[in-house]
């Protein structure tokens, strides 16, 4: 009973979560398009709202599985959009830039519709979840998969902006160019970072649990993948000096290739990751 | 020579390995889509006669152990280390040099100076507090302009200079990242080469050698912890391991994600399965009783062409119209044995027979009983594994360095009773001034 009643207010809040995220979405779209100033700061307290909440929903998921709530599908995907929303807010609020939130909601709100759509029974752990490692692995990737999220949305604002011819609102509420490009590598390195963390803890973990810390199971191959990726963008930007333009576009194919090593693999290349 | 400096500048070359890696990215991406290790029919049934053929021919079956993805790699870490080796004396002349002041253009006297990139602002006091508010440390010997500079520019300018500078260290960020990556592919691939692996799969009671080892490996017990609905909470072998040339012995548990350690091997809980005892009886008289795991078969001792297939248990079973068959739960509530009978190599039947039934051919009559989990016990011995393990280790203290330990330095030159600001910030570049100039505004500082 106290589970059931746990799991009702879980999804009442995942509810009213996705709606303010949809909200805020709308709000920052309204300031954007319609350079409407007024509605930012609305936007801004939905968003946070938002995340408070998504941060209960859980929280008592995790109290009513008695586990951290990051093992299926469902788990993940909500993780992923909270992972996206507190990477977006940090960099909000350390390079003091509101309209990054433009393009980064659209993106929370895609990724926890996704989550909406997954079954949201609570299952218990098999055997090879129950480790230390997997609030460290998944934490960490969660991470990742965020700054990621944020350097694709800075990178999509980056593009806009060159086409756009320049008007008093981009100068005052998006930064320059080179802010945006030096602000999407900062995202970038934050992610690849993780992304390691990530790798290392799974090997690690894979180790004790079955034996091999390296399988080429596709999740791992896949993020191999993304790892090559994003390391190729680093050396390009600082030895090649592809920057701005070039580097806005590696940092976008480079998302595409997160999301595929997490939805497209789980969904048409199962392995060993097949629940998450 | 010159043909080897070519060699050695195009090896170490940084296009290289970008070519490296967008190859091994091409090769992780086949080797993902294309079911790896299977047989010549599957791909034919699959792709076709053709394709069959070109993923056979260019080991795309095997993508990560074929011949050119292996070439690639091993390219890879000759460019990480002729890179490394040509870029670290470069590296050794930056350290040295971090703290010297820039050359004169950077810091010309000249007013437009003023809208350049390193000059950041203008400080009206106390450079000292100011240097030590942005996490800097100054450097010593650069108060006097030149006093790490030759005696010609020493003349030159003769004003007074004082250099802060902060996270130095970030220098050797991408020189251990590349140390950390070698390791890791060399730990990986030695481990590869040498290790030992083995696995054991038995009942409870079974003593099994390990491979060609002296080793023998028991069995003692193998309990599967079930939750209350049902589902697997632990797997859980207890073992013991004797040497068969001394006696000594060793044993332990062992549970999924809880190895451990026997005479220098790594035993770990894989996997599980069912088995049961297959009875053959000829005239109605006993044979044979065998236990058998699912998936093995058993040769009837005295008609070696016919054999007995157990191939897998349902042990609550039941029979989908769309899906066949299939268990309910993992409780024996209604066990059903898969099996099929060959006899001089074709299939002569297959069929499920449930508990109690019997399966006739010609004099014999087979029947199962007792059915039961077996366990699958995998034993490791790696010695490069903690080699990999620092590897991985060195490659995280050489990101964190490169991406965040940004090395930035900053001049202050005097000029009448204030400074001038002058600031490299490295891959920060305008985030560095920004906040260098957000400094100089909130401390009033600025001049």
């Amino acid at each position: 009973m106290k589970s059931e009643t746990l799991f009702n207010i879980e999804n009442n809040l995942f509810t009213v979560a996705m709606l303010l995220y949809f909200v805020s979405m709308i709000l920052f779209f309204v300031f954007f398009v319609l350079k409407n100033l007024k509605v930012t700061k609305l936007g801004n307290g939905t968003l946070i709202t938002g995340f408070i909440l998504h941060t209960v929903v859980m929280l008592i998921r995790g109290i009513n599985a008695g586990r951290l709530p990051l093992t299926n599908q469902y788990e993940f995907a909500s993780a992923f959009a909270w992972g996206l929303c507190f990477v977006s807010i940090i960099f909000i609020y350390k390079y003091k830039f509101q309209a990054l939130a433009t393009f980064s909601v659209p993106v929370i709100f895609l990724m926890i519709g996704y989550a909406a759509m997954q079954s949201k029974e609570v299952h218990e752990l098999m055997p090879s979840l129950r480790s230390n490692w997997l609030g460290f692995h998944v934490s960490t990737a969660i991470i990742a998969y965020g700054a990621f999220g944020v350097s694709f949305a800075i990178s999509i604002m980056y593009l806009l902006r060159t086409r756009s011819v320049a008007n008093a609102f981009f100068e005052q509420h998006v930064p320059s160019g080179e802010k945006l490009d030096i602000i999407s590598y900062r995202a970038v390195s934050l992610g690849v970072l993780f992304l390691s963390f990530c790798m290392i803890s799974g090997a690690i973990w894979a180790e004790n649990a079955w034996g091999s810390y390296w399988s080429w199971d596709p999740k791992e191959t896949w993020s191999l993948v993304t790892w090559f990726i994003y390391f190729i963008y680093l050396h390009l930007r600082l030895r090649s000096g592809w920057k701005e333009k070039r580097a806005a576009w590696f940092s976008i194919i480079g998302f595409v290739c997160v999301i595929f090593t997490y939805i497209g693999v789980n969904t048409l290349l199962p392995g060993v990751h097949s629940y998450a | 020579m010159n043909g080897f400096k070519k060699f050695y500048k195009f090896i170490s070359s940084m296009k290289l390995a970008l070519v490296l890696l967008g190859l091994l990215i091409i090769g992780c991406v086949i080797g993902s889509v294309i079911p790896q290790g299977q047989i010549m029919k599957l791909y034919q049934q699959q792709y076709g006669d053709r394709t069959a053929g070109l993923i056979m021919a260019l080991s795309l079956d095997d993508v990560f152990h074929s011949w050119w993805f292996v070439a690639f790699t091993v390219i890879l870490c000759l460019n990480l280390f002729t890179c490394s080796i040509l870029r670290t004396p470069a590296l050794i002349k930056r350290w040295k040099s971090f703290g010297d002041l820039p050359d004169e253009n950077s810091i010309s006297n000249n007013v437009s100076v003023e809208s350049s990139p390193p000059y950041i602002g203008r400080l009206s006091k106390d450079p000292e507090a100011f240097l030590k508010s942005l996490g800097f440390s100054r450097q010593s010997g650069t108060k006097q302009s030149g006093t790490k500079q030759s005696e010609t520019k020493q003349t030159e300018t003769k004003q007074s200079y004082i250099v802060g500078v902060r996270h130095k260290a970030g220098l050797l960020g991408p020189l251990i990242t590349h140390i950390g990556v070698l390791l890791l592919i060399l730990g990986f691939s030695f481990g590869q080469m040498t290790k030992v692996e083995y696995t054991v799969y038995g009942l409870p009671g079974d003593a099994k050698q390990i491979g060609d080892t002296d080793y023998i490996l028991q069995i003692d017990d193998f309990n599967i912890g079930l939750r209350a609905d049902d589902t697997v909470e632990q797997y859980t072998s207890d073992i013991t391991v004797r040497n068969a040339a001394t006696g000594a012995k060793e044993s332990a548990s062992v549970s999924v994600n809880a190895p451990a350690s026997l005479f220098g091997m790594k035993f770990f809980q894989n996997s599980t399965g069912w088995a049961a005892d297959m009875h053959i009886l000829e005239n109605g008289e006993l044979l044979q009783e065998e236990a058998v795991e699912a998936g093995n078969y058993v040769t009837v001792s005295d008609k070696t062409d016919l054999q007995i297939g157990f191939m897998a248990f349902y042990p609550d079973y039941h029979y989908d119209r769309e899906k066949g068959p299939l268990t309910l739960s993992s409780k024996l509530n209604n066990p059903a044995y898969l099996y099929i009978v060959y006899f001089q190599g074709s299939v002569l039947g297959m069929n499920t027979l449930m508990e109690g039934e019997e399966l006739t051919i010609d004099e014999y009559t087979v029947t199962f009983d007792n059915p039961r989990n077996y366990t699958l016990i995998q034993i490791k011995k790696d010695s490069f594994t903690y080699f990999v393990l620092l590897g991985g280790v060195v490659l995280l203290l050489g990101l964190f360095l490169s991406l965040y330990v940004q090395p930035e330095k900053i001049w202050l030159k005097q000029e009448g009773d204030g400074y001038l600001v002058f600031g490299s910030g490295g891959k920060s570049g305008i985030l560095f001034a920004d906040r260098v100039k957000a400094k100089l505004k909130g401390n009033n500082y600025e001049k």
